[in-house]
């Protein structure tokens, strides 16, 4: 690990450079330990990958020192971090009518859609990171089987809840928002609530797996939502 | 004295906003941490009229706003010179200035800077989200109704005992300079950049171009030449952060820019400097120089 001065008022640890949920798990650890160690001065984290920031309210004044105290904090065990992560099943709508580019990713990638929607339920991902438009949660390790190109002509508007794939990675576009990944599904529950008292669906370091649902179950689970009875602890899988 | 000051909003100007010192906190969601883009500015506007420093304020953009307040108030300017005046009188900047009942704040020709700051003592009653009155980057309209000025506003604010009148020493003017120098500190990227890219960094004299906003400046030229072939892995991005995209171009990223960039980070304006940069327009110049390190002995 690499931490280094990042402007005045942060440091950056730079981990091995990957996109994997080992390297991420090291960013999550660290941002537990700095944490719990109290620096003065300590304004807020911005995880993402394999890098953590670590923002302070003012200029540092000595970072050379900060970066020692840091790096001494590599002996405090963070064992109960995998015991911390929340586990979350997200519901998703394979159904032709969401799953936009289903013919282009059943092209590429030579599978019949049945394989696909399985590979994409069985794996548990890691939220590596949340960010580029609020509350849109970056998720992998996808099975290779499912990697696959961004599309060559970005759309100008995703529908929103629309879960896309991009290279090894999975997602859930929170808004109508402009973008490339290949979409395959939709699901009912928005992960970004602006006005709701929990705002965001997703932490990153959250375990989340999907599951498929049909049409009719995916309109029932809209019309809770939006007559505001829907039951937001029922995501949380049970231990 | 009554409970409360109104402001009244004649007009609301080019671009005025409230803001405060923004969300930090939501940055692992994705939320721009947002704010006074000249925070030194707005903290000092603050601090003249009696206020917590993270109290909301008026950010004025080059064309002010007029206004009139229903009450006397206690008010401070700082940030740009946009040519401020009370009933038609010049008012000084950086001190704290009290207001009669009915008095009307007007703004004239842009004389320096970019960005005023205008603080009125007492609690803003404005609405907030995620903790801060500053103007949400995405759905303003439904988080911050209020924050984005409009014609025939009212903001209100719970009025607090006057302070004694305080002053600070102004901003020396930068106006005289026909190049703006600005300090930064080597990015996280800065030494996977070629020597000759990093030669014309700080060789080269930039123009900000009218593309630049709270988001990011967008400089011209780019450096000659460049090309980057390296991978890169997205990563977090913190105010006066200077990116340089695939056509060279440098990008010196601002307090509502994405919380996750993916270009090179060739450098970092320091504090200081990401104030001044706050306070350029488009069309004016620029230069980089590297910030001498403060040695402790």
């Amino acid at each position: 690990m690499q931490i280094m001065p990042y402007g005045e008022n942060a440091l950056l640890l730079n981990f091995d450079q990957q996109i994997s949920p080992e390297v991420n798990q090291q960013v999550q650890s660290w941002e537990t330990r700095i944490r719990t160690a109290q620096l003065p001065g300590l304004s807020h984290f911005i995880p993402a990958y394999a890098s953590l920031t670590v923002v302070f309210e003012q200029a540092l004044r000595n970072p050379e020192a900060t970066i020692e105290y840091i790096r001494k904090l590599a002996d405090q065990s963070v064992e109960q971090d995998q015991k911390n992560h929340r586990k979350l099943k997200i519901p998703v709508c394979y159904d032709t009518d969401f799953a936009l580019d289903q013919t282009p990713v059943m092209e590429l990638l030579g599978l019949e859609w049945g394989e696909v929607i399985r590979l994409h339920t069985q794996t548990i991902f890691t939220v590596y990171m949340l960010g580029f438009s609020p509350g849109f949660a970056f998720m992998g390790r996808l099975s290779e089987a499912l990697n696959i190109s961004r599309k060559k002509n970005p759309r100008l508007k995703v529908p929103p809840r629309s879960v896309g794939l991009a290279g090894a990675q999975t997602g859930i576009y929170p808004d109508e928002i402009p973008g490339g990944w290949q979409l395959i599904g939709r699901t009912p529950i928005p992960p970004f609530r602006p006005l709701a008292k929990d705002v965001f669906l997703f932490q990153p370091g959250d375990q989340i797996q999907f599951y498929p649902i049909e049409k009719d179950e995916y309109q029932a689970i809209r019309a809770q939502i939006e007559a505001q009875n829907f039951d937001w602890a029922s995501l949380q899988a049970k231990p | 004295m009554s409970e409360k000051i109104s402001l009244h909003i004649e007009h609301a100007g080019l671009q005025t906003s409230i803001q405060d010192l923004g969300r930090p906190g939501y940055q692992a969601q994705g939320i721009p941490i947002g704010g006074a883009l000249d925070r030194r500015a707005a903290i000092q506007a603050n601090y003249l009229v009696g206020n917590q420093l993270n109290e909301p304020l008026l950010e004025v953009t080059l064309l002010g706003p007029k206004i009139t307040f229903e009450q006397a108030a206690q008010i401070a300017l700082t940030g740009a010179d946009l040519s401020a005046q009370l009933d038609g009188q010049d008012i000084p900047m950086y001190q704290t200035i009290t207001v009669p009942a009915g008095a009307a704040l007007r703004f004239g020709k842009p004389q320096s800077g970019c960005r005023a700051y205008l603080a009125v003592g007492g609690k803003w009653l404005v609405k907030k989200w995620l903790d801060s009155a500053s103007l949400a980057t995405q759905q303003a309209e439904l988080l911050t109704p209020e924050s984005l000025l409009k014609k025939k506003q009212r903001i209100d604010i719970r009025i607090q005992p006057f302070v004694k009148p305080r002053m600070l020493q102004p901003e020396p003017p930068k106006t005289k300079q026909d190049c703006f120098l600005l300090e930064v500190l080597p990015g996280p990227e800065f030494e996977r950049f070629t020597r000759k890219d990093i030669a014309h960094f700080f060789a080269q004299s930039y123009t900000v171009t009218p593309s630049s906003n709270r988001m990011g400046y967008r400089l011209d030229p780019g450096l000659i030449n460049y090309a980057w072939d390296q991978e890169n892995i997205s990563s977090g991005i913190v105010p006066g952060t200077i990116q340089i995209t695939n056509n060279g171009q440098p990008i010196v990223l601002m307090a509502d820019a994405q919380t996750i960039g993916g270009y090179p980070r060739i450098a970092n304006l320091s504090n200081e400097s990401i104030s001044q940069m706050a306070q350029l327009r488009p069309g004016d110049k620029l230069r980089f120089r590297l910030k001498e390190k403060v040695t402790k002995e």
